[in-house]
């Protein structure tokens, strides 16, 4: 999938969540990226990743293809964390769009950098808030 | 029209206690207006608290409007729930970041009531 389809919903996300809309960049590998911009980082299917740039402002890095795999893959995990939680409600289940799917990764990253969020867990519950919040759900 | 005193400088505040002049405020201001509102009960205020008032006050700048609560913590490296542990009420959080005095629209919005999407 072509993220860069997706540009205005990133930028739609940044701004829900009080980050400048501009601050997104795509690129062909995030670990590479990341690699040659000193940051730590060994997954080389991460499909998001958030930084923080010298000037405080955050930058989200995009992987510009994401392979059908490596984004059920992490879908998947969502609903095996899901199941710790509640075996009756597949919450992947909502994620029924690559809009959803993507949204929800995105914010799921944002999530990862709450000094408070140390689990996968927390970080799929805020996702999930933000996204009832933001209306992705609504019918 | 009210005032407070602020080492020794007397600063304007309107009836309902914003700041009449927004570029009066700084750390010591915004922590006499926390103690006025019950926010805290001696000053200094703490870092947390600070750190949420400066962001709101440089969003505001950048952008003429209210940060979204729930948006701000990421922004300062806080805990995801740093507005509403540190100002349970947004409205007062705006107040004593010495921003000018919002609408009824916004400050509904501010409150999860409604109002501007």
């Amino acid at each position: 999938m072509n993220t860069r389809k997706y540009h205005e919903l990133f930028r739609y996300l940044m701004g829900a969540c009080c980050l400048l809309p501009d601050e997104i960049q795509f690129v062909d590998n995030i670990a590479k990226w990341c690699e040659a911009n000193g940051i730590s980082e060994t997954d080389t299917e991460k499909p998001f990743k958030l930084i923080s740039r010298s000037s405080g402002n955050f930058m989200m890095i995009i992987k510009e293809d994401v392979s059908f795999t490596a984004m059920e893959e992490r879908i998947r995990g969502l609903s095996i964390r899901g199941q710790l939680n509640n075996v009756s409600l597949d919450r992947a289940d909502l994620l029924n769009t690559d809009k959803k799917k993507l949204a929800y990764l995105f914010l799921s990253e944002l999530a990862s950098k709450f000094p408070d969020i140390q689990d996968e867990r927390l970080a799929d519950n805020w996702a999930f808030d933000e996204m009832e919040r933001l209306g992705f759900f609504k019918s | 029209m009210p005032t407070i005193e602020v080492e020794g400088s007397k600063v304007e505040l309107d009836d309902e206690g914003y700041l009449v002049h927004p570029e009066d405020w700084n750390e010591k201001i915004a922590c006499i207006l926390a103690e006025r509102e019950g926010i805290i009960k001696k000053c200094p205020m703490t870092k947390e608290k600070v750190g949420i008032l400066k962001f709101m006050r440089e969003y505001y700048k950048n952008f003429e409007a209210f940060p979204i609560p729930r948006g701000i913590c990421v922004n300062i490296h806080q805990p995801r729930n740093c507005t509403y542990e540190e100002f349970p009420d947004p409205s007062i959080a705006w107040k004593i970041a010495g921003l000018p005095q919002p609408s009824r629209h916004v400050v509904a919005q501010l409150k999860g009531l409604g109002g501007v999407s």
